[in-house]
């Protein structure tokens, strides 16, 4: 596991990819995804139809948060008057790959050291964001230290140069976090302006990667809840494109749902209150709004009046409330009429009509008989003469006595119709009043009951029966009015009562069925909804393989005697649910959780082998990882695994472990790792020194002391293995100053190395420490070690050591020689 | 007692290696002999590095003291295969003990 394997940022690609995979997702469900990945804007032009096409893939609009810095390197730290270090102390590192440790007693320093590289680095440190006192925060001053204190650290930003961070406290701050962190860059040996370190806007990926791995911080994070441990690993999937569309649907499902939501609180509220209103029609309306899903268009009618109940007090209120009692106007014009009739039929005559019409009748025929015949002599008497006068005499009287006749009947007519007319207008006692609605009303529809059936009961003869009708008709009339004026109050008053409610009914039916109409959009975003949240744990998964592998590898190596082992790493889970599942198989058994069955020095390795992959992706735009304690908990099998983990990632990252262990150093010897140990010891005053104790140069000239102290070794294989030796460890130390040198320089590492694997030869490597470039090293070469030294690694690796030289004088020409290697002499 | 025995086939196995390139140094304290040995090797000096290794794991078994915490079964025995290798290099070690043989391969 060098570092973990980049992943492809290319989300959306993904996610077309699966939807076009998936039979089961309806493709308007897939657009809708596409949207809500897109932004909040397509996601609502889709929802609301403005966009139909499908959105462009393979192109995120979203931006990516790229980190501003790329693997960056520590160069140094200085920590002056801050917690145990008093007058200023230098930690300085090579930037490059490599392992460091950085060995002290506890109260040496070497704690101060780390937590000042945090705080520079991050803004504060692990132990006391969670430190809640006052007292914490407090005492870190250093007690000794007179002077001001302030924190340095200078970066080396593969391809950008160094970058110098400075974190300083006024001399009145009491609280640790009252500081300021400036950031000034040196670009091609100029050095830039000083600025606020914000703008290199390194605090994101801090958070996301955390390359400085505290003993407490990775204890706390196993032992923290499952979602927080969720968090941890999550946040460098890069997935939360995915996140943010989940929460765009959600927060739109959550608007939409709504007002559903209230209707149907509503609907609850308003059935109780229309259960305990008297109205027939609220019972009706109770009734209905039971329902879970009530009949709107029931409800809005009888809320609204349209559909009226056809039965119950209401009906009869309104019936009452429109009672028309017998027109008395037509009364008294039809009883005008009745009068007037009899008295035109009085005047006409009855008694005499049928004598009249008898010999009107023969009068008639002797007429004819004298039109027919001429003139005669009567045949009824034998006496008179029907004759002309007669004629017309007779004509005259026919006319006059036909035109009384006919006044009589038409009078007779007139009677008879004036009568009908009259009795027409005793209408019957409607059934409506034979019971009053409610009790108020029960006396004044008793009174009309009374009132009308005076009114029928209608005498004999048609003079009597005007005069009945005249009388009652008023009374009637009155008692009516009586009827309908209260049971329009009674309509009002119930209709007072009923109307607000009515109002709020017939509005709440309009929101309900609004509400209904948003339905087929909820049911679409929550099926995008659920195709994201599974797939986003897909996705999540499927990226976390890397990290889950490379923790697979570290623990194998970490775990020695642990009969432990483990499993692939998966997230499960949504939200609240949300966890991390590392299966673990106990001597071959399946063994559930692996958290569950591990001892502490096992849960702390599993710690590392977590977090120190999530520390070295490659996404990580930090080429470092500090280590603080890691070994505290550690069964001393586990250090050389440690070891072991460590010099892997080592090879491609710059690796800073401080330890207060023996176990660690002893554990590099043993296994013969390069690793440069580094000891802080603190003197008297807060005066901390930290000295270079071993680095692969130096454990090199120390292994050619030894040789030549040891006095056994034959002469001959002293002289054949020396020059071999010193060569390795000149070679050692041009490696160092060479990359040291470019790296500040702002070179690339990638062109760093290369330039150091074209050299061939101690030469030429030796050229590119001194001078930057291979070169002739002739004008170097001027005192006498330098060119013994070089001599001795150069030509005497195939010949020996020449029987001339001395053994120790060679070591001393290499000694000097890699000194001003180091020193930077030139 | 394992220990012991496994640690003197390693001093002689490193004898035979130094032997082989003509660097023998009979009389020699062990870590000059891993020196030399790791000179020798050049840039594939793995197996000086397993041996060094080994010898060190071995010495402390050896050595322990009453205060000390004791070796466990599986170390001592991983430590015995890395031996084994050396003395062998044709022999494979078992995937039990590979990781233990890959932790011994690291070195500069």
């Amino acid at each position: 596991m060098a570092s973990v394997p980049s992943m492809t940022n290319d989300l959306i690609f993904w996610i077309e990819e699966r939807l076009n995979a998936d039979p089961d997702i309806d493709v308007d469900i897939g657009i809708l995804v596409l949207a809500a990945l897109e932004g909040d804007a397509d996601l609502d032009d889709y929802l609301q139809g403005r966009a139909a096409s499908y959105p462009s893939s393979a192109r995120s609009t979203e931006e990516e948060p790229t980190s501003p810095a790329t693997g960056a390197f520590l160069r140094s730290v200085q920590v002056t008057g801050f917690r145990g270090i008093g007058a200023p102390a230098t930690l300085t590192l090579e930037p490059a790959p490599g392992l460091t440790v950085v060995a002290g007693r506890n109260g040496s320093g070497k704690s101060s050291l780390a937590e000042g590289l945090e705080l520079v680095l991050t803004g504060g440190t692990y132990r006391w964001k969670n430190k809640k006192s006052a007292q914490w925060s407090e005492q870190w001053r250093n007690l000794h230290h007179g002077g001001p204190t302030e924190i340095a650290a200078e970066i080396i930003e593969d391809g950008s140069g160094p970058i110098r961070l400075r974190t300083v406290w006024e001399p009145t701050a009491n609280l640790v976090d009252e500081h300021t962190t400036t950031a000034q860059r040196t670009v091609n040996g100029t050095k830039g302006p000083v600025q606020d370190a914000a703008v290199l806007g390194w605090a994101p990926a801090l958070e996301t990667y955390r390359p400085m791995l505290s003993y407490d911080e990775l204890g706390r994070l196993l032992e923290s809840g499952p979602s927080e441990l969720y968090d941890a690993i999550a946040k460098v999937l890069g997935t939360e494109q995915l996140a943010h569309a989940l929460a765009r649907i959600k927060s739109r499902l959550t608007q939409l749902a709504a007002p559903q939501k209230a209707a149907t609180a509503d609907r609850k509220a308003l059935q109780t209150e229309a259960a305990a209103h008297d109205d027939e029609r609220a019972e009706t309306v109770a009734s209905l709004l039971r329902k879970t899903s009530p009949d709107t268009t029931a409800i809005r009618g009888i809320a609204t009046g349209v559909s009226l109940p056809d039965q119950g007090i209401v009906a009869s209120l309104r019936v009452l409330a429109h009672l028309e009692s017998p027109d008395a106007i037509a009364i008294d014009a039809a009883a005008a009429r009745l009068r007037a009739a009899v008295g035109a039929m009085a005047d006409a005559g009855e008694a005499e009509a049928a004598r009249q019409v008898a010999r009107l009748d023969l009068r008639r025929q002797a007429l004819r008989l004298h039109t027919d015949h001429g003139n005669q002599s009567c045949p009824v008497c034998s006496t008179g003469e029907l004759n002309e006068a007669w004629a017309a005499a007779s004509r005259d009287l026919i006319a006059r006595q036909d035109a009384e006749l006919r006044r009589l009947s038409d009078a007779r007519a007139e009677l008879e119709a004036a009568r009908q007319t009259l009795r027409g207008l005793v209408q019957r006692r409607p059934p409506s009043t034979d019971r009053a609605p409610s009790e108020e009303l029960d006396p004044i529809v008793a009174r009309l009951r009374q009132a009308w059936q005076a009114f029928e009961s209608v005498p004999e003869g048609d003079l009597a029966l005007a005069d009945h009708l005249e009388q009652h008709c008023a009374d009637l009339a009155a008692a009516t009015a009586a009827v309908r004026t209260s049971a329009t109050a009674a309509l009002n008053e119930r209709d007072d009562a009923w109307g607000p409610l009515a109002a709020r009914i017939s509005a709440w039916c309009q929101a309900w069925d609004d509400a209904a109409a948003l339905k087929p959009t909820i049911e679409r975003l929550a099926a995008a909804e659920k195709w994201l949240k599974d797939n986003d744990t897909r996705l999540k998964n499927e990226r976390i393989e890397p990290i889950s592998e490379a923790a697979k590898h570290a623990w194998s190596l970490l775990r020695q005697e642990s009969n432990v082992d483990l499993g692939a790493l998966r997230l499960e889970g949504q939200a609240t649910r949300r966890r991390v599942t590392i299966t673990a198989t106990v001597d071959g058994t399946q063994a559930g959780g692996a958290l569950q069955v591990m001892s502490q020095g096992e849960l702390h390795a599993l710690t590392l082998a977590l977090f120190l992959p999530r520390a070295t992706l490659d996404e990580s735009p930090f080429r470092f990882v500090v280590l603080d304690d890691p070994v505290q908990a550690m069964d001393p099998a586990k250090v050389d695994g440690l070891v072991a983990l460590l010099t892997k990632i080592a090879k491609t990252r710059q690796v800073v472990v401080f330890s207060h262990d023996d176990r660690l150093p002893a554990a590099l010897r043993r296994m013969n790792v390069s690793a440069r140990i580094v000891e802080v010891v603190r003197g008297p005053g807060s005066a901390v020194s930290i000295t270079r104790v071993e680095d692969p140069p130096t454990r090199y000239l120390n292994d050619a002391d030894a040789l030549c102290t040891d006095g056994n070794v034959p002469d001959e294989t002293l002289r054949r293995t020396l020059p071999g030796l010193l060569r390795l460890a000149i070679e050692a130390a041009a490696r160092d100053r060479f990359y040291a040198g470019r790296l500040s320089h702002g070179d690339a590492l990638v062109d760093v190395e290369s330039m150091w694997n074209k050299a061939h030869g101690t030469s030429q490597r030796v050229s590119l420490a001194v001078h930057g470039q291979i070169r002739s090293l002739d004008d170097w070469l001027r005192t006498e070690s330098r060119r013994k030294g070089l001599g001795v690694a150069t030509s005497a690796v195939h010949d020996n050591l020449r029987s001339g030289t001395k053994p120790k004088d060679a070591i001393y020409h290499a000694r000097r020689m890699i000194d001003d290697i180091r020193g930077g002499a030139r | 007692m394992a220990c012991w025995i496994a640690r003197a086939a390693l001093e002689a196995a490193v004898d035979n290696l130094l032997g082989a390139r003509q660097r023998s140094a009979p009389g020699a304290t062990m870590r000059s002999k891993l020196t030399v040995l790791q000179v020798a090797c050049g840039p594939d000096g793995e197996i000086a590095a397993r041996a060094h290794y080994a010898w060190t794991g071995l010495s402390v078994a050896c050595h322990h003291h009453a205060f000390e915490l004791a070796p466990t079964v599986t170390e001592v025995h991983h430590l015995i295969s890395i031996v084994g290798t050396v003395i062998d290099p044709g022999h494979h070690p078992s995937t039990a003990d590979k990781g233990a043989v890959e932790l011994a391969g690291y070195r500069a």
